[in-house]
């Protein structure tokens, strides 16, 4: 039985403007269901990839294929709601400031058209569960860069998505609320979303033993758990989460 | 617990702030421009009304060494009012009593004058029977051969300039609606298009949560609404006590043309339209400007 791809990349090249290309030739697929980190030295490309993945970007050359359809070949009526399916939690959070915790995660299922009684019940709990429940009604400038993480992870996470993406999403956190909300990510992909996440923190990374795609030069390499760029050929043991 | 504010942040928008103000003069001109005519065409249709079917002929009093003869004035009245009893199509025809010619003066000359210390004309009112062909040239050559000190005063004439004049007015009223129309057109795009470019980061955001054209669209007409209503009901209030004043001006003029310038029920009604047709056409504008610059996002 054919596995079944949702997202596929094939010689993709990306640049902006003309400068030179910060992604080149980049190949590979991602089955649903996976669970991957995204590995690089800063402006190794790692957001620009992000980027791609959630639609913010059309590629130079190549092709990018989510859920099986040619990116290229999908109108721009169909788009929201292909993003609909794909979570993203920000590198800056992206939160806006002029709305409450509630209001700000509540968003992507005010766009979905959910009533207000569902994003109520939906938006709370979760806020609870990443222990918000104390700042419902708190907007952005008034809280710490955890708490606004968090309301930016319970943003991409709330409408349940096919793909999550992730950039440095526990880069504000201590390591216990990092690995708190990392067994949220790994609850989601259980559950069969598609997870990738964009980070520098090797211990998480050896905390959850999942595959790593790594950026260098704008070139990506794929390495099965256990192995690292540092050591692309020695295992190392996974330990128990 | 949960706002139902916009998701974008229009109260630090400072791009909003003069569209009342702007709405507010466009509706204040464009209602005095409809109220205005309106009341002409009000005027120009009671007129039309009251002249069409009616001829006035107009009897110059003879003078004979420096004096009215009225003996002979009233025979040519009388012999007027003969041929016009015999002409086919009229249905009669009466001369002006005193009382009905003080009426007609009283706008100019007050309650204090005598008729008999003035040159009056005899005035005959002539009513024809509608829809019935009177042959004006043949009355006219009639009434010249025969009273020479006649003239018959064919309404059509002086109603035709009328309604010229009143179209052209028309026109000028039409222009300048069109113009208001245009100008709060051009401010509202420019208004949204500068809001756009201050929100695109939000904009973004809420395109990469799934959110299509439309419900940003709305949002903008939802705010572009809210402020053009503003706008809009202080322009109406404007409106409403000068038309009242000019209202009451007319009203304290008996008897003269200007007093013809009803403003009815209907005409109310349809000035009622003028600020709803404003906060529509703002907001159909502020839609369909954010529809067609988001077809230019990714």
């Amino acid at each position: 039985m054919a596995v079944s791809h949702v997202i596929e990349f094939d010689a993709v090249g990306l640049r902006y403007g003309q400068g030179a290309e910060v992604l080149k030739d980049i190949s590979f697929a991602l089955p649903a269901g996976s669970f991957h980190f995204l590995t690089g030295e800063s402006g190794a490309g790692k957001t620009s990839l992000l980027s791609l993945l959630y639609l913010a970007q059309s590629p130079t050359r190549g092709h990018v294929k989510l859920f099986e359809k040619a990116v290229r070949s999908i109108g721009r009526d169909d788009l929201p709601e292909i993003r609909r399916k794909i979570g993203v939690v920000f590198q800056d959070f992206r939160l806006l400031d002029h709305l409450s915790a509630v209001d700000n995660v509540a968003l992507p299922l005010r766009v979905a058209g959910y009533d207000e009684d569902e994003i109520q019940k939906r938006v709370v709990e979760l806020l609870m569960w990443v222990g918000l429940g104390a700042h419902l009604n708190a907007r952005p400038p008034t809280l710490s860069g955890g708490q606004k993480q968090s309301v930016a992870i319970a943003r991409a996470v709330i409408n349940r998505p096919q793909i999550l993406l992730a950039d440095e999403p526990t880069g504000n956190m201590d390591d216990k609320s990092a690995v708190r909300l990392m067994r949220l990510f790994v609850e989601l992909n259980r559950r069969g979303t598609t997870v990738v996440i964009a980070t520098h923190n090797e211990g998480l990374i050896r905390a959850f033993p999942y595959p790593r795609m790594h950026l260098s030069n704008g070139r990506l390499t794929v390495y099965p758990v256990g192995y690292s760029p540092d050591q692309p050929y020695l295992r190392t043991e996974a330990p128990n989460v | 617990m949960f706002r139902q504010t916009s998701d974008l942040p229009f109260a630090n928008d400072t791009s909003g702030w003069f569209l009342p103000w702007m709405v507010m003069l466009m509706v204040f001109f464009a209602g005095l421009t409809t109220a205005g005519t309106l009341s002409l065409n009000s005027m120009l249709s009671r007129w039309s009304r009251s002249i069409s079917g009616s001829l006035t002929v107009q009897v110059i009093p003879i003078e004979e060494a420096g004096r009215i003869n009225k003996k002979k004035t009233q025979q040519e009245t009388q012999e007027v009012l003969d041929i016009l009893r015999k002409t086919a199509g009229i249905a009669s025809a009466n001369v002006l009593t005193d009382s009905q010619m003080k009426d007609l003066l009283r706008p100019w000359l007050g309650d204090t004058f005598l008729l008999d210390d003035l040159p009056m004309p005899h005035l005959i009112d002539v009513q024809l029977i509608p829809g019935a062909e009177v042959d004006l040239d043949m009355l006219k050559t009639v009434l010249a051969d025969r009273t020479p000190n006649a003239s018959l005063d064919v309404h059509k004439l002086w109603l035709g300039k009328l309604i010229n004049l009143v179209q052209t007015l028309d026109l000028l009223a039409s222009a300048l609606l069109s113009l208001v129309i245009v100008t709060t057109s051009v401010i509202v795009i420019y208004v949204t298009c500068s809001s756009l470019a201050v929100h695109k980061p939000v904009i973004e955001l809420l395109h990469q949560i799934g959110a299509h054209d439309g419900y940003i669209s709305k949002q903008y007409a939802k705010r572009t609404a809210l402020l053009a209503c503003i706008g809009a009901v202080i322009g109406f209030l404007g409106v409403l006590p000068i038309l009242f004043l000019l209202s009451s001006l007319v009203g304290e003029i008996q008897g003269g043309l200007l007093s013809e310038a009803r403003f009815d029920t209907l005409s109310w009604v349809l000035l009622c339209f003028v600020p709803v047709l404003a906060v529509a056409l703002s907001t159909l504008t502020a839609y369909w400007t954010v529809q067609r610059t988001l077809r230019r996002m990714l």
